[in-house]
Parts: structure tokens; sequence; C-alpha cells
């Protein structure tokens, strides 16, 4: 008996189905991709469009770096430089430092540039900063020297440093193995045959670290608590300069005030300046409220009393003072500094 | 007949750390409420107990005011002045006003 399956008519009848299946199939892929073409031409346009106006709003703004660049010695003009960065941070803008005409530079400059991109960075997530180098050779090498390359994004060839900077650290905790690293490298530049003149340092960079911690840093609105310390070994002066500083609310907004300073405050009669001398000269000023706490900073102003150390700048919100062994010069800044500066020199 | 005291020796550079940082622990290692809680308090508790515990301050980097004040102002707020200044005794050669800082944070601790 011959089968059913291999009789002529079958053959026919399950080839036409067969061929039915795949032209079905094939239109069914043909509508899918056509479907899939035209959500991604339209996804594609929509991205463009998206992408032309984040570039038109992130436009890139050149500002111009003033030739003095630093703090403690042309400080209005820099923290208006600064404020003007923080205006187009704002508006989330890309910004392009132009360094071009910059002739001087210090290194707390350096440290307010890393702790104002931080900032920038970690609280409004904005990081569309770019810049150039300036052409001035000690600038260039002390921006190398200095280590700030290793807190950016640096693309060019790096030198070996001479040993002169101990470079830019930036921690969030107090760290005694940090304060004892900068003062091992102290001690290669300074004599310290005739007593250690480096004994106050340890003290100073504990209390400054310190008050990173429990002064300068609102953990509720800002939970960032940081600080940069770099120290410069100086042949003209055969002296070593430390820069501290933090990015925090600033000794005058931290500390306590008076009943009459809060309503001055209010009228803005109360100078920044005249708060953190009233602070370095152990007024009880602790924000705490405890008699036992805010010993700090009248410590760090007894060792420029007792001449341990020299040139002690403090620059704080719109307060800039100068400690001097038997006096303190107080400025009124025009602009504000977010955070505390805090320099000095040892020999 | 006066009782003998039984003699402690503490010495922070040894025993503890010769990079004593600041005030509470969340600040940092090496904390003067760690030195408290871990060389200082164990030696306290017991109202009774007749001890003498020395401390030798050299050979640190040095102290920060957050961590001398906490650790030895900040055991006389818990046990009383009179007992720590009773119990500790300073030993520093380095520093001889180290001592007399120290007594004084003891001597002022609950001043509010």
């Amino acid at each position: 008996m011959k089968k059913v399956y291999q009789g002529d008519e079958w053959k026919r009848y399950s080839q036409r189905k067969s061929e039915r299946i795949i032209k079905k199939r094939q239109q069914l892929k043909a509508k899918k991709s056509a479907k899939s073409r035209g959500f991604r031409e339209n996804y594609n346009k929509q991205r463009t469009l998206k992408y032309q106006d984040q570039r038109k709003k992130r436009k890139r703004i050149t500002i111009k770096a003033p030739s003095n660049f630093s703090i403690v010695n042309n400080t209005n003009e820099m923290l208006s430089f600064f404020n003007n960065y923080y205006h187009y941070v704002l508006e989330d803008k890309r910004i392009f430092f132009d360094m071009s005409g910059v002739s001087e530079m210090t290194e707390d400059a350096i440290l307010y540039m890393l702790s104002r991109f931080d900032y920038s960075e970690r609280i409004l997530g904005h990081r569309y900063v770019s810049g150039n180098v300036p052409p001035n050779l000690k600038c260039q090498e002390l921006l190398m020297e200095s280590g700030f390359y290793n807190h950016v994004h640096y693309g060019g060839s790096m030198k070996a440093p001479s040993g002169k900077v101990f470079s830019i650290k930036t921690k969030q905790l107090v760290y005694g193995e940090t304060a004892k690293e900068v003062i091992e490298f102290a001690k290669n530049y300074l004599n310290t045959n005739d007593g250690n003149p480096l004994k106050g340092i340890y003290p100073i960079l504990i209390e400054c670290m310190a008050n990173t911690r429990n002064h300068a840093y609102d953990r509720l609105t800002n939970p960032i608590s940081r600080w940069w310390l770099i120290a410069m070994y100086n042949e003209k002066d055969i002296s070593v300069h430390f820069t501290f500083l933090d990015n925090g609310f600033g000794i005058p907004r931290t500390i306590r005030k008076k009943p009459f300073e809060k309503l001055a405050d209010i009228f803005k009669g109360l100078k920044d300046s005249e708060l953190i001398t009233s602070a370095l000269e152990g007024e009880f000023r602790t924000s705490t409220g405890y008699k036992w706490r805010g010993k700090g900073l009248p410590k760090i102003r007894s060792y420029v009393v007792n001449g341990e150390i020299k040139n002690m700048k403090i620059i704080s919100n719109t307060g800039y003072v100068i400690c001097e062994e038997d006096d303190m010069k107080t400025q009124e800044l025009e602009n504000r500094f977010y955070g505390t500066l805090l320099s000095w020199d040892i020999s | 007949m006066e009782e003998e005291k039984i003699v402690i020796l503490i010495n922070i550079a040894k025993d503890f750390s010769t990079v004593p940082s600041s005030r509470y622990k969340k600040d940092g290692p090496f904390s003067g409420q760690e030195f408290r809680n871990k060389f200082l308090e164990p030696h306290f508790k017991d109202p009774e107990a007749n001890y003498l515990i020395k401390i030798i301050l050299d050979g640190v980097e040095g102290y920060a005011t957050s961590f001398l004040e906490e650790s030895f102002g900040g055991l006389a707020r818990i046990y009383g002045k009179e007992r720590c200044l009773e119990r500790l005794e300073f030993i520093s050669l380095e520093d001889r006003l180290l001592v007399k800082e120290i007594k004084q944070y003891i001597e002022e601790c609950d001043v509010e």
C-alpha cells in the first residue's frame, strides 16, 4: 500500500504550505524592522536635539584668571574671580580657566581652586571645568610640584619632583600620621640642633584638622568635611611655609555670637575679622557652649606670640587677620572666602 | 600605716601612639576619647582602689589641646577632679609646661 505522505499531492500541499509560512514570516519581519527603524530614527533625532540643547546651555564660558594668582597677596581680585566661577557653576555652564595672563602664583590659590572644584563636583554635580597652563615657568613648576595635577584630570607629561614641596594632601578625618609626615619633610631643611623649631607644628595641624571636623561643617547641610595641606621650602629665608585650608562654613559663621552681636549681625554691623580675632584671643566663642571647648585657636595664637611661628595669616568668610607677636592686623574683604585658610612660616 | 599604692605605668608613645590626634573617636584614629576609654577609665571604675597611675608623656609628635582636654578633663568630668588629681601623676622631660597645662584642664573640667 502506498503511504499518504509519499504521494505527489501531499508533497505539493506541503510545499505550498511552507511557502506561505515563509512569506508570512518575511512580511512580519519586514513590518517589525520598519517599525524599529522608525523608532530608532525618531529616538536619534530626539537625542540629537537634546544634546544640541545641552550644548547650547553649556556653552563654554572663559574666565580670565588674575595675573597675581594668590589669595593671600591679591585677596579681593581672586575672590571676585572665584565668585564669578561659582556663578557659572550654578548656571551649569562649561567653564574654561584662562591662565594665560598669570605671572605670579602662590600655593594657597592652588588649594582654594581645588577646594572650589571639589565643592562644585561633590555638592552641585558640576564637572565641566577645563583650563590652560600659565606661560610663566615658575607658575608651571609650582603647579607641577604642588601635586595639583594628581587631583585633576591631566594628560600632560609629569616631571620628577624636586623634593622642596610637600605635595598637597587632602583628607576628611584628623590624621596624626599626615602631620608627622609634613614635620619630617620640614626637618630636612631646618636646623633642629638648637632646640626643636617644629615643636608647635604638630598641635597646630591637629587643631586645624579637628576644627574642620568639629566646627567647620554642619553635617546636615554640608556633609563633606575636607581639608587640604601643602608645605614648601623657601631657600631665600631658609624657612618652610605651611598652608592649610578647609572648605567649611568658616570661623565667623561657626563660633558662638554674643546676644548683641547676633542683633548687630542682622543689621550687617558685625565684622568677620573682629570675630576671628576675638576667637584667637580666647574669648568664650565655642559653638558647643561648653567652657572647656574652643581652646584650639587661642593655642595657635600662643605659638605666634611665643615666636615659634611667623607670618600667620587667617582668612575666613570676609575676615582677613594677620597675626603678629604683639598685634593682630585685620581687614574686611569685599567678597566671601568659602572656608578657612591658615598659612604660616617656620624657620 | 598608710596602705601602699599600686603603681600603674602608662607610656603614651609606646602603649598608645606616637601620633595622638583630636578629641573624639569619630574625628579619626588615636583620639583623646579612645585613650581615656582604653587606658584611664579601667583604673577609675573602682572608687576604693588604691592606684597611682604614672603617665609618661614624652616620645610623641605633640599634643593638641583637644586630645589632652578630652583625655584628662573628660576623665575628671566623669570621676571627679579630686580622684583624678589624686591618682594621676604626669612625667614629661621634654615639655615641663605640659604637666601644668593638663592639671589646668582637670581643674577647669566642669566650668560651664
